[in-house]
């Protein structure tokens, strides 16, 4: 019988494939039992390789990263829900004073130059407020994007 | 793929719990169970501790995110290990190149002699594992630390089940011509 191939070999180490003849040749031939011996020994000590431990801090560091991100995450949605709130509630009051004003028929009673200033003055009020409102909205959504970007990578002295 | 009964019920647990409630401290206990798997896996592939340790992070974190496409709790740690493996090659071509523009002012493929010199000077890792390349190397972690069986190894790593047996054989004779190239040095 010719030498045993080097995958032969191999398959008779993992102990998944027998063959009586390799077997037998390998009693008999020097060559092939030197060989399979060093792979053995190969296979052997790649059975023994042990697991690496990161950091102490690691799992810590993963965990408190997650709960700020989830802190900040519902921070602006409180945030963004008082302020959708306040925005429905001036439009509301804007068309609310308005229509009131329609429905009270200006070409029936009398509309005076106050009562008219004074619509005027209100819905100038709350359009200013909606407008500074969507503002805040704006600037808040920006810093609170760009407070999770900087969270985004780790703190390794941490 | 062979692992501690307990430790399983375990870990699909806490995933249960994760994916129902989306819980921080659910997913804490899955670091803790998985984080050796994961960074040796990691450290394995990129050879280098500190960088192991961020790929590992960025790992967890990616799998926190997409945990609710997990449709079958038990098959978790075969898929965290295949995205570990994934972002630690991300990780190294990423170095590579890097390293190629700026020492030797070239971007190319390179030889596989160049392939070992920069692992080899970069790694941390046991001398007789930096001569495998980067996947000979997970495959390694898979099939002797894992006890995963090669058609497992193949269907997380996308490959063909020869491929894998192909490159686990090739990966052992390359360490044993290693082993036998240092004795012959230290007998001279």
């Amino acid at each position: 019988m010719t030498h045993l191939t080097d995958d032969q070999i191999q398959l008779l180490i993992e102990g998944n494939y027998q063959n009586e003849r390799w077997m037998v040749h390998l009693d008999h031939c020097h060559q092939c039992r030197n060989s399979y011996e060093s792979l053995n020994a190969v296979h052997e000590s790649l059975s023994r390789l042990e697991y690496h431990q990161p950091s102490m801090r690691f799992a810590k560091n993963i965990y408190e990263f997650i709960v700020r991100k989830q802190q900040l995450e519902q921070q602006e949605k409180r945030w963004i829900r008082v302020i959708q709130i306040s925005i429905f509630f001036s439009m509301f009051l804007i068309f609310l004073i308005g229509f009131y004003f329609l429905i009270s028929s200006p070409w029936e009673l009398n509309i005076t130059e106050n009562s008219l200033s004074n619509y005027y003055t209100w819905s100038i009020i709350m359009l200013l407020s909606t407008l500074t409102l969507w503002i805040l909205y704006g600037i808040d959504r920006w810093y609170f994007k760009n407070k999770r970007k900087s969270e985004k990578g780790f703190d390794k002295t941490s | 793929m062979y692992v501690n009964i307990e430790y399983m019920e375990d870990l699909t647990q806490y995933i249960r719990e994760v994916k129902d409630n989306h819980s921080a401290s659910a997913y804490y206990k899955v670091v803790q169970l998985c984080e050796a798997k994961v960074f040796t896996m990691c450290y394995r592939t990129i050879g280098n501790r500190e960088e192991a340790e961020e790929a590992a992070q960025d790992v967890f974190l990616k799998c926190f995110e997409k945990i609710h496409l997990l449709e079958d709790e038990s098959r978790f740690l075969p898929w965290i290990l295949k995205i570990a493996y994934n972002r630690s090659i991300d990780y190294i071509r990423r170095k590579k190149t890097i390293y190629l523009e700026l020492d030797h002012e070239k971007v190319g493929t390179q030889s596989f002699i160049e392939d070992v010199e920069w692992t080899k000077s970069k790694s941390d890792l046991d001398p007789y594992l930096s001569i495998c390349d980067e996947s000979e190397r997970a495959i390694i972690t898979f099939y002797y630390q894992e006890e995963m069986s090669t058609q497992e190894i193949a269907d997380t790593l996308k490959m063909t089940k020869s491929n894998v047996k192909i490159k686990l054989f090739r990966a052992r004779n390359k360490i044993k011509q290693f082993i036998e190239g240092k004795d012959k040095n230290i007998s001279k």
